[in-house]
C-alpha cells in the first residue's frame, strides 16, 4: 500500500511531458513555455556541435615540444629541396645500441646431472647500424643499411631496398629488406624493450631478397609479396623457391573520454615453400649443437612451413598496449602470445614498461632461445636453452634524453623454461637489463 | 565632341587610380624576419616555427586585389601544417573576403569563404592607415570577420587536436626550459593575416 503513491508520483513525472504536449496542441499552452528535457549527447554524435564527427577522428602522434637538440639530430638531413623534380631529399640514418646484463640462469639438476648455474653477465653492441636514405622522383625512397656489430656472419648489408608509390595508397617495395611479421618485427622502429620477444626472435624471418605490393585504404591496409628466402651479409639470391607473405590491417579510431584510441588489428602470414632448405626461415642453425641446459643435442633445426603472427596494438594518449598471438607450423610447432603494455609515466621523459612472453609446444625442445643481453639466435646463439614453454615477465623503465632517439634503459626479467617433453632441465633465470640507445 | 570624352577618360582613370589598391610584399617579408633568397621567411612566433612564401598578388579586371600566401608550421618531429591563407579587397582597399585552407598530415581543414558583413550606414574605411580615422563602431566589420575565420579555424582544429594529447617533453627539452605545451597555430596565422593587412595601401 506505502508503494502505490510513490510509483504513482514517479509515474506522473514521466507523463508530465506528455501531458504538456497534448496542452499545447489544445490550445492551452503557449508552445513556447514549455520546458523541454535537454537532448542527450555522446561523443562523436550529431547533437553535439563541441565534437566532432566519429568518421572525421584521426589519430594524431603526440607531438615533442622543441629541444635544443632538434639542430644536432636535423643534420643527418644533408639535402633537402621539395622542387626539385630528380632528387629531393639525402639523408644519413643510424641506429646504435649498447646492451648490458647482469643475472644468472639456474638449471635443475635431473638424476645423476647436477644443478647448473649458468653467468649471463655480459655487455654488447647489440647494433651499430649505418646507413642512408635518398627521395628521388617525388615517389620513390631508397634505403641502404650496414650491420656493424655482432660477429662475422651476422655483419654486411642489412638493408638495400627501394619503396616506390605507383598511385596514391598504394605503393611497391623492392630489394633487400625484412619481411613484416608482427609488430616487433620492425627492427628500425623504436622499441621499448631491450629485445624482441623471443617467439618473434625465434620465428620472424631475416632480411631476403624479394618484393612487396602494399595498398593502404582508409582503415585498412593490405601487402603482399615474394621473398627469395636466401639469406647473405651481402646481396641474397635465388635458389629455391622463396617464401610468400601476406600482410593484413585494420585501424579503428574512437573516442574514448576526453582523448581519441587508435587500436590497430594485424593479421600477418608467410608461407614457406622451401620447408627445411630455407636459410631466412628460421635465421640460424643450431643443427648439431647443445644446449646449455642438460647439454642437449639439437639434432635438426627448427623449420616451419607456416607462420601467422596476428593481435591488437591500441595506443591511447599516454597509455599504450600491443597483444601479439603468434603462431608456427612445420617439422616442428610453437605458439605463443606477447602482452605488451607501457605508460608514460612522465610524459616524454620516463616511460614505464612491462611486458609478458609465452611461448609453448607439445614437441620436446622445439623451444630455443639465448638469454641475457640478447634473445636473438642470429646475433648470437650461445648459451642457447631449450624447452617446451616459455615464460619471461619483464618490468622496466626507460628515460628518454631525446625524444625516442636517444635514450637509456633499465628493468627487470625472470625467465622460465620448462623442458617436461624433453629431459626436464627446467631453467629458472633473473636478469637485470640496463642499455644504451641512439638512432637518427 | 572630342572636347566633351577628355576630361570623362580623365575622370576616369583618376578615379581608378585613386581606388588602385596595392600590397607592399617587401614590407610584410620584413616583418617576418626578412625574404630569404627562395623567397621564403623563417621566424619563430609563440614557440613554434613557421615559414611564410612570398604573397601572389593578382587583381581582377574589376581592380579587386586578390593575396594569397602560403604559411607553413615547421615541425622536426611531428607532422607539419601547411595553411594557405586567401584575403580579397576591393579597390578601395576594403576586406571583402577571407579564407583559409590547409592540410596536417593528410587532413586537410577550410574555413570557408567569409564574407564582409552587411555594409554599415557609412563607408567603409580602407585597412591600413585609414583604420585609424574610421568613425567610432561596435565592431569594425573587419575584425569581424576575421573573428569569425578564426572561430571556423578553431572549430575545423578540433578534428586534429582532439585526438593531440599534451605534447611530450625528453629530458633535454625539459633541462632547457624550453617545455611548450601546444604550439598555437591559430596565433601564428592570425599573426600573418593582421601583418597582410596592415600592409595593404590604396
Amino acid at each position: 500500500m506505502n508503494l502505490i503513491r510513490p510509483l504513482l508520483f514517479v509515474s506522473l513525472l514521466s507523463q508530465a511531458h506528455a501531458n504538456e504536449a497534448l496542452d499545447v496542441l489544445e490550445g492551452k499552452k503557449n508552445a513556447a513555455d514549455v520546458r523541454l528535457p535537454p537532448v542527450e549527447s555522446s561523443p562523436g554524435t550529431a547533437g553535439s556541435e563541441e565534437t566532432v564527427a566519429r568518421e572525421d577522428l584521426i589519430y594524431l602522434e603526440p607531438e615533442w615540444t622543441p629541444s635544443p637538440a632538434d639542430l644536432i639530430w636535423s643534420r643527418a638531413i644533408l639535402f633537402e629541396d621539395a622542387a626539385n623534380p630528380w632528387l629531393q631529399q639525402i639523408a644519413i640514418s643510424g641506429i646504435f645500441d649498447w646492451q648490458a646484463s647482469y643475472g644468472s640462469a639456474d638449471v635443475a639438476a635431473v638424476g645423476d646431472t647436477a644443478a647448473k648455474t649458468v653467468e649471463l653477465d655480459n655487455s654488447r653492441t647489440r647494433r651499430a647500424r649505418l646507413g642512408a636514405r635518398l627521395r628521388t622522383f617525388r615517389n620513390t625512397d631508397l634505403e641502404a643499411s650496414v650491420e656493424l656489430a655482432g660477429a662475422d656472419n651476422y655483419r654486411g648489408i642489412e638493408k638495400l631496398s627501394g619503396h616506390t608509390e605507383i598511385t596514391p595508397g598504394s605503393s611497391v617495395q623492392y630489394g633487400k629488406f625484412r619481411p613484416t611479421f608482427s609488430p616487433e618485427s620492425g627492427d628500425d622502429a623504436y622499441s621499448p624493450y631491450p629485445d624482441r620477444s623471443m617467439l618473434t626472435n625465434m620465428l620472424a624471418p631475416g632480411p631476403s631478397l624479394g618484393v612487396m605490393f602494399h595498398q593502404s585504404g582508409k582503415s585498412l591496409d593490405y601487402g603482399f609479396g615474394w621473398f627469395s628466402g636466401d639469406a647473405s651479409t651481402e646481396i641474397p639470391g635465388i635458389e629455391g623457391n622463396g617464401f610468400l607473405a601476406l600482410n593484413l590491417s585494420r585501424t579503428f579510431v574512437e573516442p574514448s573520454g576526453k582523448s581519441v584510441m587508435r587500436t590497430r588489428w594485424h593479421l600477418d602470414y608467410i608461407h614457406n615453400l622451401d620447408g627445411a632448405d630455407s636459410e631466412s626461415i628460421p635465421r640460424y642453425n643450431l643443427a648439431g649443437r647443445r644446449s646449455a641446459n642438460g647439454n642437449q643435442l639439437l639434432a635438426q633445426n627448427p623449420a616451419f612451413r607456416h607462420l601467422v603472427s596476428t593481435g591488437i596494438t591500441i595506443d591511447q594518449g599516454d597509455f599504450s598496449f600491443a597483444g601479439d598471438l603468434k603462431f608456427g607450423k612445420g617439422d616442428s610447432t610453437a605458439w605463443g602470445l606477447t602482452l605488451s603494455p607501457t605508460y608514460w609515466l612522465i610524459p616524454g621523459t620516463v616511460q614505464l614498461v612491462g611486458r609478458y612472453e609465452y611461448a609453448g609446444s607439445n614437441e620436446a625442445g622445439s623451444l630455443v632461445s639465448t638469454l641475457g643481453t640478447s634473445s636473438d639466435l642470429a646475433f648470437d646463439d650461445s648459451p642457447f636453452f631449450l624447452g617446451d614453454e616459455f615464460h619471461s615477465f619483464y618490468l622496466g623503465a626507460n628515460l628518454h634524453l631525446y625524444q625516442n632517439q636517444m635514450t637509456l634503459m633499465s628493468g627487470f626479467e625472470q625467465v622460465i623454461i620448462k623442458d617436461q617433453q624433453g629431459e626436464q632441465f627446467d631453467t629458472d633465470a633473473a636478469i637485470w637489463h640496463t642499455g644504451a640507445r641512439v638512432s637518427f | 565632341m572630342k572636347t566633351s570624352i577628355i576630361p570623362l577618360l580623365t575622370a576616369l582613370a583618376l578615379s581608378s587610380t585613386a581606388f588602385a589598391v596595392s600590397f607592399d610584399t617587401e614590407a610584410f617579408g620584413a616583418r617576418l624576419n626578412g625574404w630569404r633568397k627562395d623567397r621564403t621567411a623563417v621566424y619563430s612566433f609563440t614557440d613554434a616555427k613557421y615559414r611564410t612564401h612570398t604573397p601572389t598578388v593578382s587583381y581582377s579586371p574589376t581592380g579587386t586585389l586578390f593575396l594569397s600566401t602560403q604559411v607553413d608550421m615547421l615541425s622536426i618531429a611531428g607532422k607539419g601544417a601547411i595553411c594557405q591563407i586567401g584575403l580579397t579587397l576591393s579597390p578601395a582597399g576594403v576586406l571583402e573576403g577571407i579564407q583559409i585552407k590547409g592540410t596536417i598530415g593528410s587532413k586537410s581543414l577550410d574555413t570557408g569563404l567569409i564574407r564582409r558583413p552587411d555594409a554599415p550606414a557609412a563607408a567603409a574605411p580602407a585597412e591600413g592607415a585609414a583604420e585609424g580615422a574610421a568613425p567610432v563602431r561596435r565592431l569594425n566589420p573587419t575584425d569581424e570577420m576575421i573573428t569569425e575565420l578564426f572561430v571556423r579555424f578553431d572549430s575545423e582544429m578540433k578534428k586534429f587536436t582532439e585526438g593531440k594529447e599534451a605534447f611530450r617533453s625528453d629530458l633535454i627539452s625539459r633541462m632547457s626550459g624550453n617545455n611548450v605545451k601546444s604550439a598555437d597555430l591559430s596565433a601564428g596565422l592570425r599573426h600573418n593575416v593582421n601583418l597582410m593587412l596592415q600592409n595593404v595601401s590604396r
